[in-house]
């Protein structure tokens, strides 16, 4: 019990005083996001102090960049009753709930019209290089052959710089973004992709690096499923200028259900 | 207070309830917005602190004493022989007495300390809370800091809900 009031002072001045709301706010800047969470459910006044949207932005930016960019679609879904909740926040909670469940849920069956992926490139030193969220029927999906599917994305114009690290990381959320259903956010893959050889190069030199991790089977075949991330690089700048995605067949051609993704 | 020595440029403060603090020019700027207000010229020698009364902010000059850096101060001999990790040592001790006030003091100057921009003295005030929010259990912390649960029991079932992984 840390927190015992009167240490040194006499508690003449009501011991049972709660924290001014202002004072919280301040303080909640400092706080993780399972604190912040916890405590907005502490009182209303509470939840008022914690539950500013700038505070769940700022997580969101620093923990899932590419979530932003699904701002737009998510606000209508997530609300509380009368307490109005932080679109952030929702988003968070989604991202959250991806992330910890990992890669062990079974059968996930979307449809591609519904879904957006949010992709999040991160360099060896944990620090964000690129994100992104795009819309499946956006992303110029298409049927690969030997696989599930696979898009490309033009990234060319981001000025994303490949760091000199051995290593960069991926994390590829899809997302449920239908009207009238409940968010859903399943993470495709969260790998790590060993850096490019094109560095080694001369400039003017493409290089790319792929990583692959296999998928949970859909439960309609047997075949084996894998995500790939291929990220192409280019000049001695090794600037980011495409990323690929794809679900892939593993080892037999079959015909999979287009809903799963 | 602060004792005039030549060459030191003092400032006034002063608080709401009438009370003046005459600091040196250096322990006052330790607070980024009185700093400011200093080097926009907005300051004349005397300085109106809003909200903060007299007892907060007395702590806040005697904080500010305490953090102003040593560097360049004439007559500082007796520090010149201390090592750096000592007088950080020092400081660290310093700050544990400082805050050993009660809760509502501790709000207090969380405020008074983001009101006058000083970052050392919010990090130093926020701890606490940060530490008994961060380590407890949502009925642990409603008893530590007196917070009473006013969620209507369907309200609360859907706040829960909605923050259900931040329990897990």
């Amino acid at each position: 019990m840390r927190d015992d009031g009167a240490t040194t002072m006499p508690p003449r001045s009501a011991p049972s005083r709660p924290p001014p709301w202002e004072a919280l706010s301040l303080v909640a800047n400092f706080l993780d996001a399972a604190s912040l969470a916890a405590a907005s459910c502490v009182s209303t006044s509470w939840h008022a102090a914690f539950s500013d949207d700038h505070l769940w932005a700022r997580l969101c930016r620093c923990h899932y960049p590419s979530a932003i960019g699904l701002l737009p679609l998510s606000d209508s879904s997530v609300n509380a009753g009368d307490r109005r909740s932080s679109p952030h926040r929702g988003l968070f909670a989604l991202f959250h709930s991806a992330a910890s469940r990992g890669r062990s849920l079974p059968e996930p069956r979307l449809a591609l019209a519904d879904v957006t992926f949010a992709v999040d490139l991160f360099a060896a030193g944990g620090q964000n290089m690129l994100s992104f969220a795009v819309a499946a029927c956006d992303a110029g999906v298409k049927k690969a052959p030997g696989g599930v599917f696979q898009f490309a994305v033009d990234v060319s114009d981001r000025n994303a710089v490949a760091g000199p690290g051995k290593h960069w990381s991926v994390r590829w959320t899809a997302v449920r973004t239908g009207l009238g259903v409940a968010p859903a956010a399943i993470v495709m893959m969260d790998a790590k992709l060993p850096a490019s050889r094109a560095g080694a190069l001369g400039s003017g030199v493409r290089g790319e690096s792929w990583a692959t991790e296999g998928l949970p089977a859909p439960g309609c075949g047997g075949g084996k499923l894998e995500a790939e991330a291929v990220v192409e690089v280019s000049g001695e700048e090794r600037l980011v200028e495409k990323v690929r995605l794809g679900v892939l067949l593993d080892c037999r051609e079959e015909s999979f259900p287009s809903e799963y993704i | 207070m602060a004792t005039r020595e030549a060459g030191k440029k003092m400032i006034m403060l002063k608080s709401p309830d009438g009370m003046e603090f005459e600091v040196e020019e250096a322990v006052a700027m330790e607070s980024q917005t009185i700093r400011k207000m200093i080097e926009d010229d907005c300051a004349d020698t005397a300085i109106l602190i809003p909200n903060i009364n007299s007892k907060i902010l007395s702590r806040v000059i005697e904080y500010c004493n305490k953090h102003v850096p040593t560097t360049g101060a004439t007559g500082a001999a007796a520090s010149d022989t201390v090592a750096p990790a000592a007088l950080a040592e020092d400081l660290k001790i310093w700050d544990a007495e400082f805050i050993k006030v009660n809760r509502a003091t501790r709000f207090d100057l969380i405020q008074a300390a983001s009101y006058l921009n000083i970052k050392g003295l919010l990090d130093l005030t926020s701890q606490t809370t940060i530490d008994t929010i961060s380590d407890n259990s949502l009925e642990e912390i409603r008893s530590f800091l007196s917070t009473k649960n006013d969620y209507l029991p369907e309200e609360e079932q859907t706040i829960r809900r909605e923050n259900q992984w931040a329990f897990q």
